[in-house]
């Protein structure tokens, strides 16, 4: 083992490498800043160039890209509300806030030290788990996964907390858009109404991306102004000053980056999940424990911090099944795992017994290409920053044109383009009468998954209910989630008793 | 007590419509893809019309919601989060950018991405953003050149227009995808 990282080390120090490396930060980076876009269209794009290169060469650049895509596509969603990826949702919540009050330089530096110690969280967790892997994964079935979602699910209560009904009607909506499509269980499709177009259901990426960028963009261009409200672009803003502070605010938080890197890191070795999830839920996770969970969403540093490290670390994780049984935890994995059969390295016991070297190589070069990313990321912070000050509607059309060379590239469907215009208009209507966007997104994310895994338990337990109490990490995981609903209303019980005892 | 009609009542009741229609529609479906339909759906009726029925008297609008707050630790400020809000722009400036929204996918329909965004970018820049014309009209040019230009270098296919094909790859010719 330890030969096998040393060797990885002294591959890594040769020049090639590092530009290789550097190479996929500047293309990861630049894909996950364009709303719509990220690491799958980054990676596939790049896939057919890497054909003819030396192997590890290949896999230097995929972990350039996939390591800075995170961070790539947290400085719109801080900036302009506008998410790059869909998993930087989670960063909208607070970073766009923080930019508002000319704090925009601090949210970025938060997120690119996030994502650091993210990646070196995600690593650590992966080199620790990797003799364990095995039991890891074949532990969960599908009502393993439906305790998890629906331990997921229950986030919508806690999202909608300045909002209770409005939030549960966004989270209800999301869910049930989520069902329009296919079912394989069935071979039915439900919702479609005769379209072809919905065959698939309604995309990810053109949901997202209009829901939160378009919606913002008529919101913006529409009010007109600047980012930065009015009375902080008024006073003189400190943008270098704000990088060490953004720097302190997570290195002053070490149990909530390694819980936040943990649970990214968890989320992403069970295959199917994906970094939305890992970052929704790790950002509610930080708000139940925080000491002032109602300033969660309205500019809080711990939210960037929460969100973004789990995303990061979300890689490591999903490495470990795409290496050890050819199961790739996330769709990006699942073109790395394609790049990897195109080099002739099959994923699998024998890459782990033959060629440990390349996957300690992969592993340390996505943390080293983590720290040029954030390197890049906090010295271009104070001027990325800058953007905030523009006017509003000077961006505008350029935000459009890049929603829609985003959308549109994913599947090349013109079709999508005109999805996320919807959702977008949809979006501003909720946003107008305050309706939370996020917990549209939650139900509309984690909706699929729950009803997939549901009836999937139902099939293999004859539709007995009892598949979710003998299984038993099902039980933990759905009491866990009763527990976390059901607390806080005894404990409302107790004191509204307490209070009519009291003289 | 009176209704209160305006934008927000029009669309709750639009989103009744809209859950109504797919709870009607999940009828036709096998029973185990009903469940998650009937109990999604069904809460979110529920709260639905507790936000029409708030509309009628604001009391039960304010009742739910304290209880619900109550039960999940709501905002400890008691603020709603549309208190937080600005106050939303006019409806007419809205309902022009949408336009330019939808104005612009379905120009780039017609007509093509090229084209359409060498158009689009200067003309909103100068008729919305008030800037000077010579400005707005170099800047959307280079902007425009280095998105075309590192799109092509990427093999990224561009949307062509419908219409009959006038420069290929570039100018008409396209497939519309089947709705």
């Amino acid at each position: 083992m330890l030969d096998s990282m040393a060797l990885a080390i002294e591959r890594l120090g040769d020049p090639h490498a590092l530009a290789m490396l550097l190479t996929g930060v500047i293309i990861g980076t630049t894909f996950g800043a364009l709303p719509g876009l990220g690491s799958i269209v980054a990676l596939s794009v790049v896939l057919p160039f890497t054909f003819g290169m030396d192997p590890l060469a290949a896999m230097y650049l995929y972990a350039g890209i996939m390591s800075s895509v995170t961070f790539g596509g947290s400085v719109p969603a801080i900036l302009l509300n506008t998410p790059g990826t869909p998993p930087n949702a989670a960063t909208c919540f607070d970073g766009y806030l923080m930019a508002k009050r000319g704090e925009g330089a601090r949210a970025i530096s938060v997120s690119a030290t996030s994502c650091l110690v993210g990646s070196i969280g995600g690593a650590l967790v992966t080199i620790a788990l990797l003799p364990l892997i095995k039991p890891i994964v074949f532990a969960f079935g599908p009502p393993e996964f439906f305790g998890l979602v629906v331990f997921g699910l229950v986030m919508i209560a806690f999202a909608s907390r300045a909002n209770m009904v409005k939030g549960l009607v966004g989270g209800g909506v999301g869910l049930m858009l989520s069902l329009v499509g296919y079912s394989e269980i069935y071979d039915t499709y439900r919702y479609t109404l005769g379209s072809d177009y919905l065959w698939d259901g309604i995309p990810l990426v053109p949901f997202v991306v209009g829901l939160f960028a378009v919606s913002e963009l008529i919101t913006y261009a529409a009010r007109g102004g600047t980012t930065v409200s009015h009375d902080a672009s008024e006073t003189k803003i400190n943008w270098r000053g704000q990088i060490i502070t953004g720097i302190r605010d997570v290195l002053s938080r070490p149990d909530q980056w390694m819980r936040s890197a943990a649970i990214g890191a968890g989320i992403g070795i069970i295959p199917g999940l994906g970094g939305s999830v890992a970052a929704f839920l790790s950002y509610f996770v930080g708000m139940q424990r925080a000491d002032n969970p109602e300033s969660y969403g309205k500019g809080n540093v711990e939210g960037i911090l929460c969100a973004e490290t789990a995303n990061n670390a979300k890689e490591g994780g999903a490495l470990l099944p795409t290496v050890a049984f050819g199961l790739p935890g996330s769709p990006d994995m699942a073109i790395l795992l394609g790049a990897f059969v195109l080099h002739g390295l099959e994923p699998g016991p024998d890459l782990l017994r033959y060629h440990m070297d390349l996957i300690y190589a992969l592993l340390f070069s996505i943390v080293i290409s983590q720290v040029i990313t954030s390197g890049l990321g906090l010295a271009a912070a104070p001027w990325l920053a800058r953007l905030s000050l523009l006017p509003n509607r000077w961006i505008a059309p350029f935000v459009l044109v890049l929603v829609f060379v985003g959308t549109f590239m994913v599947r090349t469907n013109i079709l999508d383009v005109a999805m996320a215009i919807a959702a977008g208009i949809f979006g501003y209507l909720m946003r107008r009468y305050g309706f939370p966007l996020i917990t549209i997104a939650i139900g509309y994310i984690l909706g699929p998954l729950a009803e997939k895994s549901w009836i999937q338990s139902m099939q293999i337990s004859d539709d007995s209910l009892m598949i979710f109490v003998t299984e038993p990490i099902s039980l933990v995981l759905l009491l866990g989630a009763l527990a976390t609903l059901m607390v806080p209303v005894v404990l409302a019980l107790r004191k509204s008793r307490a209070r009519g005892i009291a003289p | 007590m009176k209704t209160r009609i305006d934008g927000e009542f029009v669309f709750v009741l639009a989103l009744v419509a809209f859950i109504v229609a797919m709870l009607v529609a999940t009828l036709e479906y096998p029973p185990l893809l009903r469940y998650t339909p009937y109990i999604t759906g069904g809460l979110t009726l529920l709260f639905l019309c507790v936000l029409l029925a708030g509309r009628i008297n604001p009391r039960i609008l304010t009742w739910t919601e304290a209880a619900l707050q109550d039960m999940w630790g709501g905002a400890a400020d008691g603020q709603k989060l549309e208190q937080m809000a600005e106050p939303p722009s006019s409806w007419p400036i809205v309902l022009r950018v949408m336009g330019y929204a939808v104005g612009y996918l379905l120009a780039v329909y017609l007509v093509g991405f090229c084209l359409v965004t060498l158009v689009f970018i200067p003309l909103y820049l100068i008729a919305d953003a008030k800037v000077r014309p010579a400005a707005a009209i170099s800047v959307a040019a280079v902007l425009c050149f280095l998105l075309i230009v590192a799109l092509v270098n990427l093999h990224v296919d561009l949307w062509i227009d419908v219409a009959p094909e006038f420069i290929p790859y570039y100018i008409g010719g396209a497939i519309p995808p089947q709705l």
